[in-house]
């Protein structure tokens, strides 16, 4: 993370104690990691740094609760991660997708990538991410959030459980039925443009 | 279905090589908190916990209030059924009609 001499004991000290300089340090030091979290499960009508500033501000209300045993990187995560949640949940349900909704790129990747058994070129990654995103826009949002963590940014199962607070058990399932969602919303898309 | 699932694997395969740092920033960078922003974080954490601490001397207020309303009726009231007990002659009466029931 940022500074590598922070002493982040001294400025949680200073935190508890409502020193406007301590907090100020403390969300200078941990944007990074919350910017990062943000923008991996930003509601699609949110503003990003509005949602970190919610974030921020309930780190510090709650910086209370915060019992030291854990990183307190687990804490913030656990916290970004269910702030985004709530502001996925507030989205409500989203129109069904159709092929015709899709943009000429998007079509074309999921034509290529439905009948071409090889892997798609690296390139095609911001067209695959968008098209994913669109996918997973019709999941609702803890759905959303495990195949985003899991199959998109590559966290492992003991990651997603500390940063969310799901058990193990729990996750798996999730995982299981959010995967079968997705290949259902993939195959009615691929079977309405006749791929 | 089979096939399905291989061409989702690598729908999703390639999208987590692009990444949610890979929207137009830099992938792995940090970034600095913009300028201003570490203030008006702090700045609506105070002015919540303000806030709060306000709403909470409120809300004793008013239940004291209310907690006060409610003594001072449940005292008038028990001073009330004090100077308006029943008569004794008629208490007298109705106990005996219930003793002499079987």
């Amino acid at each position: 993370m940022g500074d590598a001499g922070f002493d982040m004991e001294a400025c949680l000290a200073g935190v508890r104690r409502q020193e406007e300089r301590a907090a100020a340090d403390f969300v200078r030091e941990l944007y990074p990691l919350v910017l990062r979290l943000v923008r991996s499960h930003l509601p699609r009508r949110a503003s990003e740094e509005d949602l970190c500033q919610m974030v921020f501000i309930k780190i510090l209300s709650n910086i209370g609760q915060y019992s030291g045993k854990a990183p307190i990187e687990h804490w913030v995560s656990r916290i970004a991660i269910n702030t985004c949640l709530n502001a996925l949940k507030a989205e409500g349900a989203r129109p069904e997708l159709r092929w015709s909704d899709l943009s000429v790129d998007q079509a074309a990747l999921l034509e290529a990538v439905a009948s071409n058994p090889d892997e798609l070129d690296p390139a095609e990654g911001a067209a695959s991410r968008d098209l994913v995103e669109r996918m997973l826009g019709q999941l609702n949002a803890r759905d959303r959030l495990v195949i985003t963590m899991l199959h998109l940014e590559g966290y492992s199962m003991d990651d997603i459980r500390e940063r969310t607070g799901w058990n193990i058990a729990a996750i798996k399932v999730r995982a299981f039925r959010a995967r079968q969602k997705l290949k259902e919303i993939f195959y009615e898309l691929t079977r309405e443009g006749k791929l | 279905m089979k096939s399905t699932e291989k061409s989702l694997d690598r729908l999703l395969r390639t999208a987590g090589l692009y990444g949610a740092a890979g929207r137009g920033h830099a992938a792995g960078a940090e970034e600095e908190a913009p300028y201003g922003f570490a203030t008006r974080a702090v700045a609506g954490w105070l002015a919540g916990a303000g806030a709060e601490a306000r709403l909470q001397t409120l809300w004793f207020r008013r239940v004291f209030l209310c907690a006060l309303a409610v003594m001072a009726a449940t005292v008038g009231w028990s001073f009330k059924t004090d100077t308006t007990a029943p008569n004794e002659e008629m208490a007298i009466a109705s106990y005996d009609a219930s003793a002499d029931l079987p």
